[in-house]
């Protein structure tokens, strides 16, 4: 019984490995093989092995997990760091892998003449109704939570900006839409004063960001103004270059 | 052996757990409800709030009060409200990190993950890369899961917080001998302050308190098992041992600290028997000698003091060995955690000395820097909590004193609570408060295992009273010292999400800011030199992945850039001096007094003492001057381009 565990958790940390090497793209998959490459493995398979009978009781043995997992993390970071490879997806992988592998081989050469660990979760119906129930509500705080912030972030303005290009006498001019609604905008880039350039209408949807690139003679300080068509007497938002020497 | 009744009775099992935690989880849908309410200001947020609050807290604390529980029972609910509070603080920003020294700590992850390698500059909290415990964590999980970084900050944290939950309870269960203690004291230690906001927060101490906790639970643990064991045990000690010294400073001496406190109480109190004896004529003054001797060689000799014969495990050479990693570690590698934490202290004592000497007027509590008042509920709620932990704490040392075989621990977490008044003192001063409000995660250690002995001590030997009466009595207190820890720990503007206020820390992280520092990165570049106040200077370092000058880092006075009336010499000198390419100018700041005291910095002038807003001229003066060019409007948001004297960049 014991042989079978340690197999399946080594078959468990292949897997792991296996799947953070080939850089999997689904979601799911990731979370569900790098939270306890992290979070877990290292640590239960280091217990196993240090303590191969089991006589620390469930709460300590948990502790112990989580903790020693925390620990193994932040030793193995710093000796990742002295890797010419460093910090790396590929790199953890196959450094916390191991470490759970190799643990386990221990855990599992230590524990070979001990007789299968038993564990029973015992709970009625009622009970069990009752936590589902609470984690439900808990669930249901989050989400409550979550919408409330979303809803409550409903942001209301409008991004504008200039910057020189690349190109000589060449600038960016940009509006991005972070109100609402919909927005029609009008721009305007002036050169001592007298429009050099108009766009009108800009119509943005809510997110949506437009720029333009505008030619400005050479040694001239340009202004870009931006309004919008529903306060079209109002200048909504102003920016510029000084250029002159 | 235990005492625990329920134990002694056979009580085994679940008991009540899932209809409490039925209950405690409809707390937290109130919470939540709450602080869906204080988005838009609605009257009824608070109470709701507060409501959520109790419901989590009290049916909890009922059942652990109860000595029908059984330790599985108790284990389940002290887990249960320990991730239940942690909740309570995601749920106030769910989507992003909204605290200042998360972002600081975001920068850091950030870094690691673009360079692949750990110790890159943070120039807000330089400290903080020198202490990668927290993101070395991070960095794995991100790699490995794909998560960004706030979803593994969360689940990192949450899964310390229940480390520490769990870790906490074994340590008090093995030093009391009570599962009962264990409980309440790990009840008690969540009304410490900073436990559900300023504890549970993507920051290198939030991990770092677990491990020191694990660490102790471990240290304790160890008597119970053979010699084998033991080893493994002691390796498990020194491993995570170094992990809090990679992780956090403030921990690391805290929990030197308090290992060289247990070791001097167990070796005076073993020196001290052993001379009363001598000087009985029981023993010789040879063997006096070779007993001392022994003591001493404790020290250096064994990790565990004393062999597999059943008694406690002594403190062995943990303490030395930690001193010595521990000041390793800053004198070679983080040499910068000295000028990072003695200005706190240094300016916190010279403070309560002024304040002693009526030289200053001291700090007013319950009073913001922008002069609102706390309602007089919260007010008396915060001297009770206080009031009654210094009642229960001579209740606790009595409790003790009468105990049959009290261990040397007992005795060290009974000298430990005596500094308590003494951290009172420094909650008077500006600077003092932030030191004062560090220590008392550590110091709730000792106070809620002296707390909780005293209450179920006197509750087993009052006899006038029905149980079930003096039971309430005791939650009541409990929910006292709770909702006090509440109150103490975190600004009243803080605990509920909210509209916008001018440098609030949570109240000021908003869209605009956060969408003008991803525009920054994008179209600025990055690691730009800027000048910001504190929000977007926070928001800049992480989104925007640019480099705030500072006062405290790069010794330039960039307030005064921001306080001057006119672009005058004073203000170019400054933007010479710093090296800075952009100002960021955020025009709410005029809207009002700063919420936490500061504009920007806590070396600027008045910081603390401000009076009136930064005047709108201040703010605008960038605004048509030669060489300067505003390449930036979001309405509350501009940014200017200022390198160099001439042209636009």
């Amino acid at each position: 019984m014991r042989l079978r565990i340690h197999l399946a958790l080594s078959v468990i940390i292949l897997i792991a490995i296996g799947v953070e090497l080939v850089g999997a793209e689904n979601g799911i998959l990731r979370i569900l093989c790098g939270l306890p490459l992290v979070l877990v493995l290292p640590g239960y398979t280091m217990m196993s092995a240090a303590f191969p009978s089991n006589k620390l009781g469930i709460a300590v043995r948990l502790m112990l997990i989580l903790g020693v997992s925390f620990t193994v993390a932040i030793i193995a970071g710093f000796g990742l760091n002295l890797t010419p490879w460093g910090l790396q997806p590929d790199t953890w992988a196959v450094t916390l892998g191991c470490i759970a592998f190799v643990a386990n081989g221990i855990g599992w050469y230590r524990s070979r003449n001990l007789p299968a660990e038993t564990f029973q979760l015992a709970i009625n119906r009622w009970k069990t109704l009752a936590l589902g129930l609470a984690l439900i509500l808990i669930i249901a705080a989050i989400q409550v939570a979550r919408v409330g912030a979303m809803q409550s972030q409903q942001t209301s303005f409008t991004q504008f900006w200039m910057l020189p290009s690349q190109q000589q006498n060449m600038v960016i001019v940009g509006v991005s839409n972070q109100e609402t609604e919909s927005v029609q905008y009008r721009v305007d880039v002036k050169v001592n004063g007298s429009v050099l350039r108009e766009w009108s209408p800009v119509t943005l949807q809510v997110g949506e960001t437009w720029t333009q690139t505008i030619m400005i003679p050479s040694g001239q300080n340009a202004e870009a103004q931006l309004y919008r068509l529903d306060h079209p007497e109002a200048v909504y938002r102003r920016v510029e270059l000084w250029r002159e020497k | 052996m235990r005492t625990d009744s329920a134990v002694a009775s056979g009580t085994v099992g679940w008991g009540r757990l899932p209809f409490v935690a039925l209950i405690s989880a409809s707390g937290l849908l109130l919470v939540a409800i709450g602080y869906t309410a204080g988005r838009s200001v609605a009257y009824w947020a608070d109470p709701v709030y507060w409501a959520g609050i109790l419901m989590i807290f009290i049916p909890i604390a009922l059942r652990l009060l109860s000595a029908r529980a059984s330790r599985q029972e108790r284990l389940g609910l002290v887990c249960i409200i320990g991730l239940e509070l942690y909740l309570v603080k995601v749920l106030n920003s769910p989507s992003s990190f909204t605290y200042h020294d998360e972002l600081l700590h975001w920068r850091t992850t950030f870094d690691i993950l673009q360079s692949g390698h750990l110790f890159q500059r943070n120039s807000l909290l330089p400290i903080s890369p020198l202490y990668p415990g927290l993101e070395n964590i991070a960095t794995a999980l991100i790699n490995l899961s794909g998560l960004t970084i706030f979803d593994a900050g969360v689940v990192l944290i949450g899964v310390g917080r229940l480390l520490l939950v769990l870790a906490l309870f074994l340590f008090y269960e093995e030093i009391s001998r009570s599962t009962q203690v264990a409980g309440l004291a790990t009840l008690l230690y969540m009304a410490n302050p900073n436990f559900v906001y300023f504890g549970a927060q993507f920051s290198y101490e939030s991990l770092a308190l677990p491990l020191a906790a694990l660490a102790l639970a471990v240290l304790v643990l160890r008597s119970r098992f053979y010699a084998g064991s033991r080893v493994g045990l002691n390796l498990v000690a020194l491993i995570v041992t170094a992990a809090i010294i990679t992780t956090h400073h403030i921990t690391t001496y805290s929990y030197v600290g308090f290992l060289i406190i247990w070791t001097l109480v167990s070796l005076l109190l073993n020196i001290l028997c052993s001379f009363l004896e001598w000087y009985a004529g029981k023993t010789s003054t040879s063997a006096l000698f070779r007993f001392i001797s022994a003591q001493i060689g404790q020290l250096w000799s064994r990790v565990a003091g004393n062999s597999g014969d059943g008694e406690r495990a002594g403190y062995g050479c943990m303490a030395p060995l930690a001193l010595i990693a521990g000041l390793t570690w800053t004198v070679y590698v983080a040499s910068l955690t000295i000028n990072y934490l003695a200005p706190n202290i240094t300016g916190g004592l010279s403070e309560l000395f002024r304040l002693i000497t009526t030289e200053s007027g001291g700090r007013q509590l319950f009073r913001s820097a922008t002069g609102d008042v706390a309602p007089l509920w919260e007010q008396l709620n915060g001297y009770a909590a206080v009031l009654f932990i210094l009642l229960w704490l001579p209740i606790g040392l009595l409790q003790l004193r009468r105990k049959k075989g009290l261990s040397d621990m007992e005795l060290a977490l009974g000298a430990i609570v005596l500094t308590y008044p003494a951290t009172l003192a420094l909650r008077f001063t500006s600077q003092g408060l932030e030191v004062s409000n560090r220590t008392s995660e550590f110091l709730f250690v000792a106070l809620a295992f002296v707390i909780a002995t005293g209450m179920i001590g006197l509750q087993q030997r009052i006899m006038r009273f029905p149980p079930r009466v003096f039971s309430v009595l005791l939650v009541g207190c409990a929910l006292i010292i709770f909702t006090g820890g509440v109150i103490i720990g975190w600004p009243r503007w803080a605990r509920l999400p909210g509209p916008y206020l001018v440098v609030a820390d949570t109240r000021s992280i908003e869209a605009e800011g956060i969408e003008t520092a991803f525009w920054a990165r994008t179209m600025l570049g990055a690691n730009n030199r800027i000048a910001a106040d504190r929000i977007n200077g926070i928001l800049m370092d992480s989104y925007g992945d640019q480099n705030p000058v500072t006062i405290s880092y790069d010794n330039v006075d960039v307030p005064e850039i921001f306080f001057a009336s006119t672009y005058d010499a004073s203000v170019r000198s400054l933007i010479e001096q710093g090296a800075i390419k952009y100002i960021i100018v955020d025009k709410r700041l005029g809207n009002g007094l700063p919420t936490g005291g500061v504009y920007f910095d806590y070396g600027e002038s008045n910081a603390f003492q401000h009076k009136t807003p930064i005047s709108a001229a201040a703010l605008n003066k960038f605004d048509n001057q030669p060489g300067i060019s505003k390449v930036y409007d979001s309405g509350d948001l501009a940014i200017y381009a200022v390198g160099g004297t001439g042209n636009a960049p």
